[in-house]
């Protein structure tokens, strides 16, 4: 038994509700990878011609043909800034959790909120901060009070470029990945480590086979979500060193963004981003077998 | 002492920060500084820009033009992500369709793949689209950043309410819309206002769309700062000043909004 | 005022088949109870009825109209649900006259109507208040007030007691009735209590797993149970029930179990219209008409329960069970002695394999 009256009239409210997500979907999400793949067959420069070449911008960029002098730094520099930045923010999340969830419920929550701080201020303040904490002169904050101790200024950015970025982007992960792993903590049931109180466990065993293997799933979320997020990431990058001091600190998507919008070389760029794409394509893929779908759709509305 | 451990670790890493932000509250209210961090006194002279026109590079701009930019930008962008999510979460929420789990798991991979990579891209389709350069056009590509997660957001807010609730209401004699715009957005005060100001913060916090999509001319705050850290001589206690109160009005927008996050409508009964 | 006709009426939910092909009339004015356990899609039916749930076959019709297509909001019916679903950001008055404000009456008459209604149900005062700041009864009444202010053809009540408080539900299933007959509206209401089925609806259709076991007025579910479920269901204490076999023994029956027997009344024989293939039978038989003290079924009395004006008596006989419901006037204690006999015209026999009833009914059509 059909009927079509019920169904249309569904389909036609459904549609009004949600035709306005479906279009700016399509249009930002969808067009743009379409026009990203397209642009990456052209050279394109800033007079803006479609002028298809084929491979070339991939022959350039895997060293084929035309070699890109810079992609290896590129690369070392991606794999070194994300393997920095992955661990600190999931091990210093971990350690600051299972600190602040150890103390008075109030000291607990200022700690937290001190090292939410990073998440709530705008991009250009945190960069900022940052640019005039490390500052290689004496009005840097670090080096004003190493003048003040008598000691002699450190060009930090100089020496240590990869390790402020590292940092810089670090603390933002460690923030969320603090709140999570803290909630996922405050729903451990208190028998629990209660009875491993009177089985005589430490405060350290109770840490390390009672709590950290409780806190499985929202380790592995907060992995998978971070690598993601750090795989694509280079506003903050761009904020506090834009890649310098010559290319120290470029990672690939910055450089992308570098060659379309400083070089004018929107074609490059656009194959720079179309291997970033890919890299995502293949990262959600592998998040997905490591997870369930099912999983992701019953835990999504926590999600931060 | 043994209780004292964590104490001292999470103050011996929180240390360097609370240094950096007491620092920089120093540099925006402080005059005349010693050594570079302690002030001699203080005073708002940071704060100059107020009624100073602010200058970078070969640009010249007043703040209050720059404010109004930005407040433009983000009231648009907080606008659109709180429309099309309220009426796409109802959707998801309510309405049974094919396709509909498909959509929800693809809002989740959007949001997990940052949509600033495909900045290229979205320059040449607002470029087509005749947007460029326009701050509402840009407030258009920014919002749509948010449109993932804040389906999720708003449809968290529809489930909450019983069906029952629902199902009244089409007795009584409402149609679908009716249903959305007298009955459940009245309900969902608190969700309308927490993803107005998902939009609203993230787009006032934007830097790369703004810095990207827009002209060098047309300032907002976020790229203000950041050309003026750009600068060869930078003045921290301008900086720090700026930043400050560039970090004030969603504090504001906040506290005002609050209040109505807070009342949440009685559910008496269960049923769902 | 309406009937309401279920057609071959089915609806499944993917493997799970929350209606299964129920056919059931509901006569113009009717006040009709459908009840069962939880899950066995008596909810279902009711939110079919009202257009939210699509059929996955069958029609529903109004009078000689298939209402199908028609969404619930053109459908002309008043519902009360089971949490009331008030709308929590209106007032009682503005709950109550939104089904006329849709209708774009004017406020004029809205108000009137609104206001006839509340005094109607004695919630007159009440009109400025919020639905949070009512009580559970004040609430229901309001739902109820809702329901009723578009003068509906039919009215569907959603478990509308079960909210309540135990006192108040007695009160309110008084005034639901009374209310019922003065309006005179053809009304369906879904409960899983069957004393609330029985003290208020006219006839009651009993559902079990998305099937229909019976319909019949309250009487008739008593006396007449068409099955072990039905039986069971129907009646507190409920029905004891004994599995055993029927012999033949010269020209009358004997019901046969492992621990006494008992010759079947002429009457109980009369009534069987079939005879099971095997002798496998079950016995049922309610707790009052089973008396105590004489007789040749003898037992050992396992617990006593007072209940004020009748005792709750549980003899036993080897691993079979028995209530008795007699008089406080008699006391008992445990581990007595008892001997007790069936009121033999009260017999009800099912077969011991499909567990319907084998007696001739007045609707075998069923």
């Amino acid at each position: 038994m059909k009927n079509p009256n019920i169904t249309d009239r569904k389909y036609l409210a459904l549609s009004v509700f949600i035709s306005p997500a479906v279009v700016l979907v399509i249009l930002f999400y969808f067009v743009p990878v379409i026009l990203t793949l397209l642009i990456a067959f052209t050279d394109m420069d800033r007079s803006l011609q479609w002028n298809f070449i084929g491979f070339d911008n991939f022959a350039k960029l895997f060293g084929l043909k035309g070699k890109d002098p810079f992609i290896g730094k590129i690369i070392k520099n991606t794999l070194i800034y994300i393997a920095g930045a992955l661990p600190l923010t999931i091990g210093g999340g971990l350690l600051l959790s299972i600190l602040s969830m150890k103390i008075d419920r109030n000291a607990g929550v200022f700690f937290r909120a001190i090292f939410f701080i990073p998440r709530a201020v705008p991009p250009v303040v945190w960069g900022f901060l940052w640019v005039w904490a490390f500052e290689g002169t004496r009005y840097g904050l670090f080096n004003a009070i190493r003048t003040a101790l008598g000691l002699p200024v450190v060009h930090w950015f100089i020496k240590y470029p990869m390790l402020i970025v590292i940092m810089a982007n670090g603390f933002l992960g460690i923030s969320l990945a603090m709140l999570v792993f803290s909630s996922a903590i405050a729903s451990i049931p208190r028998d629990l480590t209660r009875a491993a109180e009177i089985d005589g466990a430490t405060d350290w065993q109770i840490t390390r086979y009672v709590i950290i293997p409780m806190l499985k799933w929202p380790i592995l979320t907060m992995t998978a979500w971070h690598l993601m997020s750090f795989v694509n990431s280079y506003v903050y990058i761009m904020l506090i060193t834009n890649g310098g001091p010559y290319y120290a600190t470029e990672v690939w998507s910055l450089y992308a963004y570098h060659a379309a919008f400083n070089r004018y070389r929107y074609g490059y760029g656009a194959s720079l981003i179309t291997v970033l794409v890919l890299v995502n394509i293949a990262l959600l893929f592998i998040v997905l077998k490591a997870f369930g779908v099912r999983k992701m759709l019953s835990r999504g509305k926590i999600e931060v | 002492m043994r209780r004292w451990i964590p104490y001292i670790l999470l103050v011996l890493i929180a240390l360097p920060f609370l240094v950096m932000y007491v620092g920089f509250f120093m540099q925006a209210f402080g005059e005349g500084m010693h050594l570079g961090i302690i002030p001699e006194k203080f005073g708002f002279s940071n704060f100059r820009f107020l009624w100073q026109p602010i200058a970078w590079g070969l640009g010249k701009t007043t703040i209050w033009v720059t404010l109004l930019n930005t407040l433009i930008f983000a009231c648009v962008s907080g606008a659109i992500v709180t429309v099309v999510c309220m009426l796409a979460g109802y959707a998801l929420s309510r309405i049974e369709f094919k396709g509909r789990d498909f959509f929800m798991i693809l809002q989740l991979f959007l949001h997990a793949v940052p949509g600033h990579i495909l900045l290229i891209a979205i320059f040449f389709l607002l470029f087509y689209l005749k947007l460029l350069h326009r701050i509402p056009g840009v407030a258009l590509a920014r919002a749509s950043l948010e449109i993932p997660l804040g389906v999720w957001i708003a449809k968290g807010f529809f489930d909450s309410i019983p069906w029952d609730i629902e199902r009244s209401a089409m007795i009584d004699g409402c149609t679908r819309l009716q249903v959305w715009y007298k009955i459940f957005l009245p309900l969902v005060k608190p969700g309308i206002a927490a993803v107005f100001i998902w939009g609203f913060l993230f787009a006032w916090h934007d830097f790369i769309y703004v810095y990207t999509l827009l002209p060098g001319t047309v300032k907002l705050l976020s790229t203000l700062i950041q050309s003026l850290i750009a600068t060869e001589v930078i003045d921290y206690g301008y900086l720090a000043a700026l930043s400050v109160f560039y970090m004030v009005p969603p504090l504001v927008l906040f506290v005002y909004l609050q209040k109505a996050l807070l009342k949440v409508p009685i559910f008496g009964g269960k049923g769902l | 005022m309406i009937s309401v006709t279920l057609k071959n009426l089915k609806k499944y939910f993917g493997e799970v088949r929350a209606v299964d092909n129920l056919n059931l009339q509901i006569g113009e004015g009717e006040f009709m109870a459908l009840l069962g356990p939880s899950g066995c899609g008596k909810t279902t039916t009711l939110l079919t009825i009202a257009g939210f749930y699509k059929p996955t076959a069958g029609e529903v019709y109004f009078n000689d109209r298939m209402v199908n297509d028609i969404p619930p909001r053109s459908r002309n019916i008043g519902m009360v649900f089971q949490s009331y679903a008030l709308y929590p950001h209106m007032n009682v008055l503005d709950n109550i006259a939104f089904p006329l404000k849709l209708k774009k009456q004017p406020k004029k008459v809205w108000r009137k109507k609104a206001v006839e209604v509340a005094k109607l149900l004695q919630i007159d005062d009440l009109l400025d208040r919020m639905p949070a700041q009512l009580s559970g009864g004040q609430q229901q009444r309001v739902a109820l007030a809702r329901a009723l202010i578009k003068q509906p053809q039919l009215l569907l009540l959603d478990e509308p007691l079960s909210n309540l408080d135990a006192k108040l539900r007695i009160v309110m299933r008084a005034e639901l009735k009374r209310l019922q007959k003065d309006l005179g509206i053809t009304t369906i209401f879904v409960t899983h209590d069957q004393m609330e089925a029985m003290t208020m609806a006219d006839r009651i259709a009993v559902l079990k797993s998305g099937k229909l076991q019976q319909v019949g007025t309250p009487d008739e579910l008593y006396d007449e149970p068409a099955n072990v479920f039905v039986a069971s269901f129907i009646g507190t204490p409920p029905m004891n029930f004994i599995r055993g076999s029927l012999l033949k023994s010269g020209s009358s029956y004997v019901f046969e179990c492992e621990h006494f027997r008992i010759l079947l009344d002429e009457v109980v024989v009369q009534k069987i219209r079939r005879f099971p293939v095997t002798n496998n039978v079950i016995l049922g038989i309610r707790p009052e008409d089973v008396e105590m003290g004489r007789g040749e079924i003898k037992g050992e009395i396992y617990v006593v329960e007072p209940m004020g004006r009748d005792t709750l008596v549980t003899v036993k006989f080897g691993d079979v069970y028995i209530k008795v419901l007699t008089s406080s006037t008699v006391k008992y204690s445990i581990g007595e002695n008892v001997s007790l006999s069936f009121k033999s015209d009260k017999v009800q026999l099912f077969d011991g394999e499909t567990e319907e009833s084998l007696y001739v009914k007045g609707r075998d059509e069923r």
